[in-house]
């Protein structure tokens, strides 16, 4: 069965973006084998809103959790606990990564398979 | 290993940091979770006489703070940056890369990491840590083992006097700094020259000379025989195992003219050294032996729960200077199995006539207590750590703490090696019972 990975990349090939400077997710499709394709570029509101503080712990958060609630993981350069914390509720994974979607996204399914059973982190 | 384990007196494999931290110079870097070092520091460091490493406090160790991300993606790099940063600001003279649990599981080559430091201005070796292969005794030999086979050097000559000093667990035998201190003076005395690398006033360069020495002399049951024997087997040292860290005037007088057979030292100065401290042994002896008849009361009893190293000890005082009986004797730190019945050897080797005293083995330090509980000899003594204190009050007897972890105090420099270690137990045991109220003559 497929699942999904949403990434913070600026322009489509490297995981360079950080969390809550995103204004939108690549969403990938990955199958059984570890083929991916980018299914949408699925927009949000940036949690840190062009860098101002916005007591992130707040709705924003929250928001874009709920908008990626169909992945399993998110990618993004770097990120805070609150962001770890809002996806988790979600069941999704948060990691920071700094590496091209074409390495990262092989990883993520050999890990995927070893652990299979219980993918939540 | 036990199931379950309830009053734990070890610590997980990485404890073995601690043996590191004992030697001046030497600096681990932890390949762990950001908590890990926690559950070790309290054992081995605060709750175990106040002790903490120095000059490397735990505070101050770098963490690759191991997470989500390296699970996942592989931690190697990021070991290499924070080793890359140690080097560039701590002052140290060998970092050891160390990995727990997690690390071991996804698989990260930490000696890959350590080996493309060669040449740096801080030599880096590594040494594997999982704690679900053992305990912080399991962690002590993997690190002396790393030590061994990636940073000792031959040097070339061969000093027949030196010997390097093994069997002590800094840090897990509470009492180790002030044993290594009074065991260097007394080899010194009869004429050796001592290498001793953990503690103060030695270091790196202590470490450095190991491959010189006539022998190594290994104080303990069974831990640091592997390391004797890889020394034997890439030296070409010969070792001297005695069974345990010796207390009071039989067993120290046995081990120096054990030694001195052993290493074909000056007997005429050896028996005056022995002489000297035996009578000074027994001049203090005598001095409280007054104070001990009127206070009327001796249990002829005892009970010890903890550390294998320990047991022999207090059980040899004991019983052949103190004239004391043991009644039961847990073994709380998880002696491999092949190794047992050297320890059972060693606790049965005393001056007594009858020795139906049982020696058992468990991890669980709560099953001891709910044992003594259940069985046990009124106003009788409990040898054991901090967790036995209350077991001991429960049953009414008194107790002196003897080994990890030793409670919430400060440890000093208090030691009961030796003839004066003799004097300093026998004076802790008799205090305590003349002082405990459950214990003591009433009336």
């Amino acid at each position: 069965m497929s699942y999904y990975i949403a990434v913070a990349t600026s322009d489509g090939e490297i995981i360079d973006t950080h969390f809550g400077h995103a204004t939108s997710f690549l969403i990938l499709e990955v199958d059984d084998f570890g083929n991916y394709e980018e299914i949408e570029d699925r927009e949000v509101r940036p949690a840190c809103g062009g860098g101002e503080c916005h007591a992130c712990a707040g709705s924003l958060m929250n928001e874009i959790a709920e908008s990626l609630k169909d992945v399993d993981f998110v990618l993004c350069a770097r990120s805070g606990p609150h962001a770890e914390e809002a996806l988790r509720r979600y069941g999704i994974a948060l990691l920071d990564v700094m590496m091209p979607i074409s390495r990262a996204v092989p990883k993520i399914h050999k890990f995927r398979q070893r652990y299979r059973r219980n993918v939540v982190l | 290993m036990a199931e379950c384990i309830e009053q734990s007196r070890v610590a997980c494999a990485l404890g073995g940091i601690y043996t590191a931290l004992a030697i001046d110079g030497v600096l681990p870097v932890t390949h762990t979770g950001p908590g890990c070092l926690a559950q070790a520091a309290d054992i081995l460091g605060r709750v175990n006489g106040g002790q903490a490493p120095v000059p490397f406090e735990e505070s101050v160790i770098p963490c690759t703070d191991f997470c989500n991300t390296d699970v996942v993606f592989g931690g190697g790099e990021h070991l290499r940056t924070v080793i890359e940063k140690t080097i560039e600001y701590y002052d140290a003279k060998l970092i050891i890369a160390v990995d727990g649990c997690t690390a071991e599981i996804v698989g990260d080559d930490i000696e890959e990491v350590a080996e493309s430091f060669e040449g740096s201005r801080i030599p880096v070796i590594s040494a594997k840590l999982p704690g679900f292969v053992g305990n912080n005794l399991f962690g002590h030999s993997q690190i002396l083992k790393s030590i061994v086979n990636q940073y000792l050097e031959p040097t070339g000559e061969v000093n027949p006097l030196q010997v390097n000093v093994f069997g002590i667990v800094p840090f897990y035998d509470t009492f180790w700094q002030g044993t290594l201190e009074k065991l260097e003076e007394l080899l010194k005395a009869i004429g050796l020259e001592p290498n001793i690398i953990y503690g103060h006033g030695h270091g790196i360069e202590n470490v450095k000379k190991i491959p010189s020495a006539g022998f190594n002399l290994v104080l303990s049951p069974w831990i640091d025989l592997d390391i004797a024997k890889l020394l034997e087997q890439k030296f070409k040292t010969p070792y001297l195992q005695f069974d345990n860290v010796p207390i009071g005037p039989t067993e120290t007088t046995k081990f120096i003219r054990k030694l001195v057979e052993y290493a074909g030292l000056d007997q005429v100065r050896a028996e005056s050294y022995i002489k000297k401290s035996e009578d000074r042994y027994y001049y203090y002896i005598s001095r409280h032996q007054a104070f001990v008849y009127a206070c009327k009361y001796i249990p002829k009893d005892f009970y010890f729960i903890g550390s294998a190293s320990a047991a022999v000890s207090v059980t040899r005082f004991m019983v052949n200077d103190v004239g004391s009986v043991p009644l039961r004797i847990y073994i709380t730190d998880n002696v491999p199995k092949d190794r047992q019945e050297d320890v059972r050897k060693s606790l049965y080797d005393v001056e007594l006539e009858e020795k139906d005293y049982e020696v058992i083995f468990t991890e669980d330090g709560g099953l001891a207590a709910a044992d003594l509980r259940k069985e046990h000899e009124d106003r009788s003594v409990v040898f054991g750590s901090n967790w036995d204190l209350l077991t001991a009050r429960s049953i009414g007897s008194a107790f002196v703490p003897v080994c990890a972890p030793y409670g919430q105090t400060l440890i000093g420099s208090k030691n009961y090696f030796g003839y004066e270690g003799g004097v300093a137990l026998f004076s802790d045991y008799y205090g305590e019972i003349a002082t405990n109220p459950q214990v003591a003559f009433i009336g």
